[in-house]
């Protein structure tokens, strides 16, 4: 049937052709198909006349350029609107986006403070224990410097420095522990650093406040003490190619506490031992000012307050300093009986005495438990001396058991 | 098509598509003759049908970031847009479109022998007049086919057809055609 439709279209377009063309006559096409010939007749006089008779489906004369020209000029015009309304539309979204990046910054802001506050304690408190070489240490410089920067007291500034000179030392003390020797010369340095600082500050606090600053010299005399012995310790501890920076530390130990005495008086009055004396108060962070401990005279042991064994420690501390061998040694105790004792509990760099322990001559010098710096915020797995027992707290014995709470 | 237009009409598309209105504007003088025609032939205002002619172009330009030459040729699509335009156009004109069914029983017994149809004499108005009475499917092929010259393929594109129904339709476009030129000629001598 397609075929039979096609051939007939077919011949129905030649005929046409032709007879358009005036090559032939409608009726010499039709003559050809006899059997077509009613139909092709009729229907090649209706596409005839519909063939000549374009015209009279055409536009006007001239519509076609003037449309054109129209064409053209409304569709320009279109583009350039389009165009215009896509560059307001991109200003209105990026005014847009900007308030809303506004809003966004603000949320955001919002929510970065709470979770700076949620996580800066977790850091400071991660930067803490954190020494030379680890992850948070530079957290750690980095609050104190910003303690400095906004303590405008001098004497305040003082304590600052002193409190940090002692983490420089309880750093190396660390440092020595962990064999990560290379860090000790850089931690000596800044040791010295805050030394020299502390000094500078003592300096400008006599002229303000001559009472002060001899509270100042007494802690930082105290200080010295108990750096110089832990100093020792760990000259003892690292290997002689090592030891540079702890020498170090050691002399500048003995600068400060040479020129710090300018500053101390003798304090055996007893508004001076009432007023906090370090053997009765062995924390450190209170800033007690107290008697000197070596070197000076000592105060009574004061009645009615927090007794410790101070005597009996010092001896054992002076008796292992002077048994390690070493003129520094020697030198920055020196006295046989002191009176002040290092504070246990916030001192890891102090000489580890257990205040619980029976004072023995013949404790072996370090590394023994006794004589081993203690450690104090570091991790469970370090080393961990007995003199970390909180003596000021709790009678010994009596030591803190974790509630069942926190035991999961 | 000869396939140097159809070449030409690709890099005008391409042009036109990146939005040069230049570009277009060649197809249009391409092209808008037979719009003009097909819309023309389906209208019965000739301002109608060049204001509509040009809509369809518009409409083109428009929906010429989403043409793609995938076998249907440019002119296809305009006229698929033409007939949409012209759908459009009866909507919004509220024109029904005189598009009455001749019954071809009715016109056999009528007709005339169509050897002696002198249909050459037929003025162009009245032709027009005839073309509305089709059914859009005859209009339309007869437009493509004798009026647009248009090849029975191309006829199919347009029409989204096959070949052999194009001509079947044609056939019968024709047979209609004639048999109310003569109803025609017949009530004018009548």
């Amino acid at each position: 049937m397609d075929r039979e439709v096609e051939h007939y279209d077919v011949i129905l377009q030649s005929c046409l052709e032709q007879v358009l063309k005036g090559q032939e006559t409608l009726d010499s096409v039709v003559s050809r198909y006899p059997l077509q010939a009613d139909t092709l007749r009729a229907e090649i006089q209706v596409a005839l006349l519909l063939s000549s008779r374009q015209a009279a489906f055409d536009p006007r004369p001239g519509y076609i350029s003037a449309s054109k020209r129209r064409l053209v000029a409304r569709i320009q015009r279109e583009t350039a609107r389009t165009e215009e309304a896509r560059r307001e539309k991109v200003w209105w979204r990026q005014a847009g986006l900007r308030l809303k990046g506004v809003t966004m910054q603000l949320v955001l802001a919002a929510l970065l403070i709470v979770v700076f506050f949620f996580t800066v304690d977790r850091v400071a408190a991660a930067s803490v224990s954190s020494i030379p070489g680890d992850t948070f240490y530079p957290v750690k410089t980095a609050i104190e410097q910003a303690q400095l920067a906004v303590t405008f007291d001098d004497a305040r500034a003082m304590e600052l420095r002193i409190e940090f000179a002692h983490r420089r030392i309880a750093e190396m003390d660390q440092l020595a522990l962990e064999g990560r020797y290379d860090e000790i010369l850089a931690t000596s340095s800044a040791f010295e650093a805050q030394i020299q600082a502390s000094l500078q500050l003592l300096a400008k606090v006599e002229k303000q406040n001559p009472a002060r600053a001899r509270e100042l010299a007494n802690s930082l005399q105290t200080t010295l003490d108990e750096q110089a012995n832990t100093l020792n310790v760990i000259l003892s501890i690292v290997p002689e190619n090592s030891q540079a920076g702890v020498r170090q530390a050691i002399k500048a130990t003995q600068a400060a506490s040479s020129a710090t005495k300018k500053y101390a008086k003798p304090t055996e009055s007893p508004e001076t031992s009432g007023s906090s004396s370090p053997t009765e108060n062995p924390t450190r962070e209170t800033g007690n000012s107290g008697n000197t401990g070596v070197g000076q005279q000592k105060t009574p042991e004061p009645q009615g307050k927090k007794a410790t064994p101070v005597d009996a420690q010092v001896s054992v501390t002076l008796t292992v300093t002077t048994t390690t061998g070493t003129t520094e040694t020697q030198a920055s105790p020196g006295e046989p009986k002191p009176s002040h004792t290092p504070k246990p509990k916030n001192t890891p760099g102090a000489a580890s005495v257990s205040p619980t322990e029976e004072p023995a001559p013949t404790n072996p010098p370090a590394p023994t438990k006794e004589s081993r710096p203690s450690k104090t915020p570091r991790a469970p797995d370090s080393i961990q001396a007995p003199t970390q027992s909180d003596v000021t707290d709790s009678p010994p014995g009596k030591e803190k058991t974790p509630s069942p709470g926190k035991n999961k | 098509m000869p396939e140097q237009q159809a070449t030409d009409d690709v890099q005008l598309l391409l042009k036109a598509q990146a939005g040069n209105a230049e570009a277009f504007g060649f197809l249009y003088e391409r092209y808008s003759l037979g719009i003009f025609r097909f819309l023309f032939a389906h209208l019965d205002d000739r301002l109608d049908a060049e204001d509509l002619t040009e809509e369809v172009f518009i409409r083109a330009w428009r929906s010429l970031p989403n043409y793609k030459e995938q076998g249907v040729p440019f002119s296809a699509f305009l006229y698929r847009v033409a007939h949409n335009a012209l759908i459009d156009h009866y909507r919004t004109r509220n024109h029904m479109n005189r598009d009455v069914e001749i019954d071809e029983g009715i016109l056999r017994d009528i007709g005339p022998d169509p050897g002696d149809l002198a249909i050459a004499g037929i003025e162009a108005k009245e032709l027009r007049r005839v073309m509305q009475q089709l059914r859009e499917e005859y209009r339309t092929v007869l437009v493509a086919r004798f009026l647009n010259d248009l090849s029975p393929e191309e006829t199919a594109q347009i029409m989204g057809k096959t070949v052999g129904a194009v001509r079947v339709l044609q056939h019968r476009a024709l047979a209609a055609m004639r048999k109310l030129l003569e109803l025609a000629r017949g009530r004018e001598n009548g």
